[in-house]
């Protein structure tokens, strides 16, 4: 009888003696932050992966030996990525960990080619996550990777701040996950859109510790621009408004800058929109529905050069019809790009989808060419709710 | 029989934990895309309906578990019978949820364990929680349920701080009209709500006879309600698609969130509460089991506990080759087999038969 | 079947010889002679030298002789000298011409002693028995009688500031050592006819004092019963202190819980008491027990019932946040660490990676070696004389906490989680429950260390499982939270105002629930009436 007790016990301690399976002590691990996927010919790979050096990141009390590197990166090559990861990981000591990989940087080329395959892993694997940021480099991905940035010491995690930030502030790019672009690629009625990096200077000094000691970092990684693909292949890029245009639509802008020239001198006015909401609605209209695209921005005056009565409220509302239309020129030139490049970048599908589903059914074979020629009405309503600290803008004395 | 006495409330977190148990980790109706909790609902209302025959039949025969009322409507060689594949078919679905989560902790966090070890672990536990008695499942069912809500409301709060919760990736609703999720209802309706037929074992247990209905609708509502709740945020936060594919979407989504930096990859939590949620599940159906054969044998049930354990790991082990087989039965054979018979089928038959010999026997007399 | 088993072998037991025991199963009568009652006295108890015996005559129409036994120490030495010699010796003079043998028995029993507490005992076990109670015996010559008065008394302690229940505002006084204070400070408090008083010996060697008290109508019957029939079944020769007590008749024998609530302070079994519960106390030990008790309860401080109710709530929070961060912290930690990477922010995991290199050992190993490492200084810290133990302590943590930082042995994380433990540890307002965090500590370090949090979940579940299987006396150990009692919740996790708790808590006891009349809020006496705001 007390035997019989005792199995279980025992059981459980002997478990819990020999189980330690999956257990890896914290310095064993090569904490990978960002990864690369380039194309080195049709159906090889080039992985490059971007490992922290912890004591080039935190701060040690006891002295270490001079200044070391924040991060290095190490690459394999293969016809798959998983091949391409275990070829890379024998050229480290320790044991690859990408559960904190925060940025997927995909060449341009292996764009071109098409950014699905190596998608499957990161919906797959137990450590990778969707919430993984993507960006796609003008020219080789692994240059990016390879550039030491100052400061925010950890380049990926400098990269993924400073496209939130600038998403926030000026929004012309767009920062995608892969979840989304997964999303998209799979949903008939959306295509994805993703943002660009390049790397400024140099490539070979921007791997080198000189480019992070000095004032003026000489090779640095940026983002610009965003690319339009069409099904899981890059088509097109769009810069600067044309990239804004996009943001409206998808109703992604927190806060923008907006010029507004003057009507006789050659100057410019500045709002910063710090509001927006946008609406994308479809409208059935017998077989061939119509997008009506309804901006409202929140906006206030940051800069006033040109000679204006800002007590006027007439003046102001005169300023809001020209932000209005300045915004609308943007999105339309951004919806005519895509429409021309046959990109459903806006998800215009899928809102004709949601709001008629029997149309869609019946044009969503033929959606690439019906996107081309939908009509799209675009409506902004712009707000300037404040001058900001002062009201009129100064007179400068002449004399 | 144990003597211990369930109080409502303990008796409603069981049902709670258990309907919610393995129906959050594989995701429900997820095959009819953005319409999936419209399944749960369709499901639940199937669910309850059934659930109400199954109070006309305990209301006939209030001190007995379904083992003993199949004895007592079919005599007792086809009623020891019934009570003994009764009992058969408790282990079996215990030990398929217990494949279940082995998949699930072996697929998340200790993919390097051999999940015999996570199974055995697990039901070692379920073991010891068995043999001190229902009286103390009840109990840490009310525990655990108050600890589950706050968590999951605490999740969902996570979910909707990170805005990654997006409500348009609900409609179209009924892109494809009903049908598919009618097909899919089956489904929901079978697992988890018809399951309730275990509770027919525990409901003797219950302290107030009278409250029995009340208990079992209201548990099942409430729990439908969680879940069609879960099912809406998951669709939004992944769309359709993604939660479809993913094994454990729920995962996939706590996998998502992130805020600050701080909150993040928090999918082990979820794991956590996914295996406590998992392990009242088992337990119900490993302790219907185990109590329905010690009323069988007349062996009081402290001795059968171990061994059935053990047999319930066992056949855990035997039942699939590879996780898709295992999946594929529990979506394709399982529910028409083996969950609508024994949840349905029997207990009508039971009902049936029952109601004839009453009204033959009323005749009779008079 | 287990309590059958255990009446078997009591049985057995009492069959055996009982040599060596001070008391005789059958008590013989006193002897008619003095010399020989006084010899056998001497004989009993060894010749000890702390016994007095004081022999004297009343010179009479016949010669009466008298003497007084008492042990030196025992006895309060004024009352003895005062109202027993005294009164013997001088005051009862005149009279004694008339007073036959025959009648000086009485009279000396009725009248001649100034005490308050006379009895006759006949039988030796009786007569030895008291006098080592601090007892006088006063034996004739001629009677096989004895008058015992009570005069117990000697040095005891003072009533002293509690020392291990520490609270800001509340009374201050302690139990101490001598159970007559500690029912006298209860009985202060309680001035109701219907506290409850039982007192039995228990150990055959120490007969000691061991008290049951309740407040009759408010306790629930049957747990004084069962409280009665537990301490009836105790056989032991000693009781030294209450965890005697405690261990004989807690209802798990193997739980690392304490289901009986320990404490030194009089207010505290005071308001037990009210609550419905029994406390046992027992002499030459400041510290009484309190049944039926609860895991809540010891979360409690009586202070919470003292001082505003929104604090008091609060940190009943901070004390049960408390235990978990004593019992899971490190263990959570070696799972976060060598499990779920993942789980950490990015940030925190390089900090980690980079404190932990070049540190030698696995952070299972280091946690473990941490933890004794402060377990011992703990020990240390108690064991030595007060002030240097807090040198230990100090020079200990900080020190040696530094130096091994500095020595790459342990990282500067395992300190602040080390450290963590420690103070949640101290935090923790029962002294018995804070004992059971430092031992599953360990074992949660275990599973924590072998399955991550896998593992440390399941051995919640276990370690709940068994809470929730525990009784105290009958009452669930984790009631009112579960089986959830709704009414209580009032004063569980937090503690609503005084105006509020109307009833008593519901599974102590069924009975006179109320505890005051209701509506009660205060509130300011003149509202100004409507409108008068208005005019003007």
């Amino acid at each position: 009888m007390k035997s019989k007790r005792l199995i279980p016990i025992v059981l459980t301690l002997v478990l819990l003696t020999t189980g330690c399976w999956n257990r890896i002590e914290l310095e064993e691990l090569a904490v990978i932050i960002a990864l690369s996927v380039d194309k080195v010919r049709p159906g090889l790979y080039r992985v490059t992966f971007q490992e922290v050096n912890p004591s080039g990141v935190a701060p040690q009390q006891s002295g270490g030996s001079g200044q070391a590197v924040a991060v290095r990166t190490f690459s394999g090559t293969g016809p798959t990525f998983l091949e391409a990861a275990r070829k890379a990981s024998r050229k480290i000591s320790r044991r690859m960990f990408v559960a904190h990989t925060r940025l997927l940087v995909i060449g341009e080329a292996m764009a071109r080619e098409g950014i699905g395959d190596p998608l499957d892993i990161f919906q797959r694997d137990n450590e990778l996550r969707l919430n993984t940021i993507m960006l796609i480099a003008k020219g080789k991905a692994e240059t990016v990777l390879n550039t030491l940035t100052p400061v925010t010491k950890i380049p990926a995690l400098s990269l993924t701040k400073s496209m939130e930030r600038t998403e926030e502030r000026w929004g012309e790019n767009i920062e995608v996950d892969i979840q989304e672009v997964v999303k998209a690629l799979a949903s008939e009625g959306r295509d994805p859109a993703i943002s660009g990096v390049f790397v400024v200077g140099k490539p070979e000094e921007g791997s080198k510790i000189d480019n992070v000691t000095n004032t003026k970092t000489p090779t640095y990684p940026i983002i610009s621009g965003v690319a339009m693909f069409k099904g899981d292949r890059l088509t097109h890029w769009i810069k600067g408004s044309e990239a804004r245009g996009l943001l409206w639509i998808r109703d992604k802008i927190r806060g923008t800058a907006i010029n507004l020239t003057c009507r006789k001198e050659k100057k410019t006015n500045v709002v910063e929109v710090f509001r927006s909401k946008t609406r994308v609605q479809a409208e059935p209209e017998r077989g061939k529905p119509k997008i009506r695209i309804t901006i409202e921005p929140e906006a206030q005056m940051e800069e006033v050069h040109c000679p204006i009565d800002l007590n006027n409220p007439e003046e102001i509302t005169r300023l809001e019809k020209q932000m209005e239309k300045v915004i609308k020129k943007e999105v339309e030139a951004t919806v005519n790009t895509a429409q021309k490049q046959r990109s459903d970048i806006f998800g215009f599908g899928e809102v004709i989808r949601r709001a008629d589903p029997k149309t869609w059914k019946k044009i969503k074979k033929d959606w690439d060419r019906q996107f081309a020629n939908t009509d799209v009405d675009v409506e902004v309503k712009a707000l300037i709710r404040h001058t900001n600290r002062i009201k009129q803008p100064m007179t400068i004395q002449k004399g | 029989m144990e003597k211990a006495k369930l109080d409502f409330l303990q008796f409603f977190s069981l049902i709670v934990l258990f309907e919610l148990g393995s129906t959050l980790v594989i995701g429900m109706g997820t095959a009819a895309k953005q319409d999936a909790w419209l399944t749960i609902l369709v499901g639940l209302a199937g669910g309850v309906l059934l659930f109400l025959f199954y109070s006309a039949l305990f209301r006939r025969y209030p001190d007995l578990p379904i083992t003993g009322i199949a004895q007592k409507v079919l005599g007792k060689p086809v009623g020891t019978l019934l009570g003994y594949l009764y009992v058969v078919y408790f282990m079996y679905v215990g030990a398929r949820i217990l494949l279940d989560f082995g998949i699930l902790s072996f697929l998340s966090t200790l993919d390097q364990t051999p999940f015999l070890v996570i199974m055995t672990l697990m039901i070692l536990v379920i073991i010891y929680v068995l043999y001190l008695g229902v009286e103390v499942l009840g109990r840490l069912g009310e525990m655990f349920l108050l600890a589950y809500l706050l968590v999951s409301a605490f999740g969902a709060l996570l979910l909707l701080f990170s805005g990654l919760v997006d409500l348009a990736q609900l409609r179209p609703v009924l892109e494809e009209g009903w049908t598919p999720v009618l097909k899919t209802a089956l489904q929901t309706f079978t697992f988890p709500f018809g399951e309730m037929i275990v509770f027919m074992m525990l409901f003797p247990y219950l302290n107030r006879p009278k409250s029995r209905v009340k208990v079992g609708l209201s548990g099942m509502v409430f729990s439908g309600a969680i879940l069609c709740v879960t099912s809406i945020i998951t669709t939004a936060v992944l769309g359709a698609d993604i939660a479809d594919r993913s094994t454990f979407p729920l995962l996939t989504m706590i996998g998502k969130v992130n805020i600050a930096e701080i909150f993040q990859n928090l999918d082990v939590i979820a794991v956590l509460i996914l295996i406590i949620v998992g392990f009242f599940k088992i337990a119900i159906f490993f302790y219907a089991a185990l109590i329905g054969l010690a009323d069988l044998t007349k062996v009081h049930k402290n001795r059968l506990v171990y061994p059935m354990g053990m047999t319930i790991l066992f056949l855990s082990i035997i039942i699939a080759d590879d996780f898709v087989e295992h999946f594929k039965e529990g979506l394709a054979i399982v529910p028409i087999y083996l969950h609508l018979p024994f949840q349905t089928g029997i207990p009508l038959i039971l009902l049936a038969v029952s109601l004839f010999r009453h009204r033959k026997g009323a005749a009779g007399t008079g | 079947m287990r309590p059958f088993e255990r009446q078997k072998r009591r049985k057995k037991k009492k069959g055996k010889d009982q040599r060596g025991q001070v008391f005789h199963e059958e008590s013989s009568p006193l002897f008619h002679d003095l010399q020989k009652n006084l010899n056998k006295i001497r004989e009993e108890l060894g010749h000890s030298t702390d016994l007095v015996v004081r022999e004297f005559e009343w010179d009479g129409e016949r010669k009466i002789r008298f003497a007084a036994v008492y042990i030196d120490g025992l006895v309060d030495n004024n009352m003895v000298g005062d109202f027993i010699m005294k009164s013997l010796m001088l005051e009862s003079r005149d009279d004694r011409q008339t007073i036959s043998r025959k009648t000086a028995f009485d009279r000396v029993q009725e009248n001649g002693l100034a005490v308050g507490e006379v009895k006759i005992t006949r039988d030796w076990n009786g007569l030895i028995l008291s006098i080592l109670c601090g007892e006088t015996v006063i034996l004739m010559d001629g009677w096989d009688e004895a008058i015992s008065c009570g005069t117990k008394g000697g040095e005891k302690r003072p009533i002293d500031e509690p020392t291990s229940q520490v609270v800001i505002r509340g009374p201050r006084d302690s139990f101490t050592e001598s159970i007559r204070t500690n029912t006298a400070l209860v009985r202060r408090r309680v001035k109701s006819p219907n506290l409850w008083l039982e007192t039995m010996r228990i150990g055959k060697v120490t007969q000691t004092d061991v008290s049951l008290m309740y407040i009759k109508g408010i306790v629930d019957e049957k747990i004084v019963r069962e409280v009665k029939n537990r301490l009836e079944r105790i056989q032991i020769d000693s009781i030294l202190e209450s965890g005697y007590i405690e261990e004989m008749i807690r209802d798990s024998a193997f739980s690392l819980f304490p289901t009986l609530y320990m404490t030194e302070r009089p207010d505290v079994i005071a308001g037990n008491l009210l609550e419905g519960r029994v406390a046992i106390l027992v002499d030459g030990t400041p510290f009484a027990l309190v049944v039926p008790a609860l895991l809540n309860q010891f979360f409690q401080t009586t202070e919470d019932y003292y001082q505003n109710y929104w604090i008091s709530g609060f940190l009943r929070f901070v004390r049960y946040g408390a235990f978990l961060l004593s019992l899971l912290t490190p263990s959570l930690y070696i799972a976060a660490t060598t499990f779920h990477h993942a789980m950490i922010p990015t940030t925190f995991l390089i900090t980690l990676v980079a404190q932990r290199e070049g540190i030698p050992f696995p952070a299972f190993v280091e946690a473990l070696i941490m933890e004794l490492m402060f377990e011992i200084l703990r020990e240390a810290g108690i064991r030595l004389p007060r002030p240097v133990g807090q040198a230990v302590s100090i020079v200990g943590a900080i020190v040696l906490g530094e130096a091994a930082v500095r020595a790459g042995l342990v990282s500067p994380a395992m300190v602040i989680v080390v450290a963590i433990t420690a103070i949640a540890s101290f935090s923790a307002p029962s002294y018995n429950l804070a004992i059971t965090a430092r031992l599953l500590r360990f074992l949660f370090m275990l599973v924590g260390a072998s399955f991550g949090l896998f593992g440390i979940a399941l051995l919640l579940i276990v370690v709940l499982a068994h809470l929730s299987s525990l009784r105290s006396f009958g009452v669930p150990y984790l009631s009112p939270l579960a089986p959830f009692v709704f009414s209580d919740q009032k004063d569980t996790v937090f503690r609503f105002p005084w105006w509020s708790l109307i009833t008593r808590p519901r599974l102590i006891s069924q009975k006179n629930m109320t505890r005051m009349e209701k509506d009660l809020r205060p509130s300011p006496p003149d509202k100004p009436t409507e409108g008068e705001g208005n005019e003007k």
